[in-house]
């Protein structure tokens, strides 16, 4: 495995990072942020999919691109996959309040 | 930050000096793709309409071809119709007359007995226009005086990723230098309609937002269609998009950060400046050519898949973060952004790269598209029914 950069972290502020190519579980993921590269262990992340880049508890809204993409529906761990299984569209409905 | 450009008599400014034929109905097209074919420096269009046409669609009609005649790309027109028509050449000639001072010319294939004859007529007073435009010069213009179109199409799981978060940085150098953005695909912005209205400048635009994307659902569940059930799709899911939130953010992305000053009606011309919405189908044909009319005069368009399409009065910038997509399509495509995803080069560095090839082309430097000639059959307009 060589040191060259294997995910993003798109916005400074996102809770997850995509792999862009395939990780193994154990293999290193490095993403820059701003200009300081970041390792995460991960476990197995399907190319362009999310990993938590940290501990996000159950109920927690989750970031990416800066805005919000959804709630944890548990804990997850650094490094984790994030998808269907961890992770649904947010309870509160952000668009009844804006249209009010 | 400058470019060369046309400064028009009003003020505005073409990046291209096109001589525009317009048929106000479908009946002239052929002529009006053969006035084009004989004169160097006249491009035309098709228009499937203007006539059969209940007053909702002739009112789209009738401001899409006027948008495509004001648009400062655009030194002079002529207008060419059939004669018998609902869209009445008198009607259309004081729409364009009254948005605009430049040469601007009129032919009825009825009047002038037959194709032959209003071919002759045209290219003389085509020829005579291409004389006068080529005769402007351009002078150096601001950046403020662009009006960009971003448009995405043929996604892929790069686009979200890097492509739309690119031109997201270009449209927010463009719109502190003062410039204006404008974006749309209404259908693309469902589930993220609620982060976009928050950036609204008021409340008002704030609920256009919210309204245009509840009244394209609502339309089509009228017609028994649903766009929400299924969304994100199972290929979406295999391609790492979780929520449909998350798939919508991929796509506004490309629209930047800046506050949304105004939300405008399809093809519909903004009165501000800035990051400006307008409410169009998600279809790429369509939606540039409204955006065209509404008087962008270059368009940005990120793909994942590749996508070969032009516009007859504006240059459209092809990018895409796909390595593989680039190589397979590097005749159709402008801009390779992969470097991004290798990690080699940040979103940042990547736009202001594009900002100075957005410059470049503004000055003159030929899209692919536009070196093929595309754009005479890419105009597309939205119907609010069938044809009647």
């Amino acid at each position: 495995m060589d040191n060259r950069i294997n995910a993003v972290l798109i916005d400074a502020a996102d809770d997850v990072a995509t792999a862009i190519l395939e990780l193994k579980r154990g293999d290193v993921a490095r993403y820059l942020r701003q200009d300081e590269v970041i390792e995460v262990v991960t476990e197995g992340i399907p190319r362009f999919h999310k990993f938590a880049v940290r501990n996000i508890k159950q109920t927690e809204l989750v970031r990416k691109y800066g805005e919000i993409i959804g709630e944890a529906t548990q804990d997850i761990t650094r490094g984790s996959h994030v998808h269907s299984h961890n992770l649904t569209s947010p309870t509160n409905n952000e668009r009844k309040e804006v249209a009010k | 930050m400058k470019f060369p450009g046309y400064r028009r008599a009003d003020g505005k400014v073409g990046l291209r000096n096109h001589v525009l034929i317009i048929p106000t109905v479908g009946c002239a097209n052929e002529t009006c793709r053969i006035i084009a074919g004989l004169v160097q420096g006249a491009v035309s269009m098709v228009n499937q309409h203007g006539c059969g046409e209940v007053r909702g669609n002739l009112a789209i009609t009738q401001r899409v071809l006027t948008g495509l005649a004001l648009n400062p790309n655009v030194y002079g027109v002529i207008l060419v119709g059939l004669g018998c028509e609902i869209n009445k050449m008198d009607d259309m000639y004081a729409m364009v007359r009254a948005g605009t001072g430049k040469p601007l010319a009129r032919l009825l294939i009825q009047e002038e007995g037959g194709t032959v004859n209003t071919i002759c007529r045209a290219v003389q007073i085509a020829q005579e226009m291409v004389s006068a435009a080529s005769d402007c010069r351009r002078e150096e213009c601001d950046i403020s005086e662009l009006m960009l179109a971003i448009e995405c199409g043929g996604s892929d799981a790069t686009s979200g990723l890097v492509a739309n978060p690119v031109l997201g940085h270009v449209s927010d150098q463009i719109v502190d230098l003062g410039g204006t953005t404008m974006f749309s695909e209404t259908i693309e912005l469902i589930g993220a309609e609620h982060i976009l209205a928050r950036r609204a400048v008021t409340p008002e635009e704030g609920d256009k937002i919210i309204a245009m994307c509840a009244r394209r659902e609502a339309e089509l569940q009228a017609l028994h269609e649903d766009l929400r059930s299924g969304q994100p799709t199972p290929g979406n899911k295999a391609g790492g998009i979780t929520t449909i939130e998350e798939k919508s953010l991929g796509c506004i992305h490309k629209g930047g950060t800046k506050p949304v000053m105004e939300v405008v009606e399809y093809a519909q011309s903004p009165s501000r400046k800035g990051l400006i919405i307008m409410d169009t189908p998600g279809y790429d044909l369509n939606s540039v050519t409204a955006k065209v009319a509404a008087g962008c005069q270059l368009v940005v368009f990120t793909t994942g898949r590749g996508n070969p399409i032009g516009n007859p009065v504006a240059p459209v910038l092809k990018v895409t973060a796909n390595s593989d997509t680039y190589k397979k399509m590097a005749d159709n495509l402008d801009m390779d952004f992969s470097a991004v995803i290798d990690g080699d080069k940040s979103i940042p560095d990547m736009g202001e790269e594009v900002l100075a090839e957005v410059l470049r082309v503004a000055g003159g430097k030929l899209t692919k598209a536009e070196i093929y000639g595309f754009g005479f059959t890419e105009t597309v307009m939205s119907r609010i029914c069938d044809s009647i």
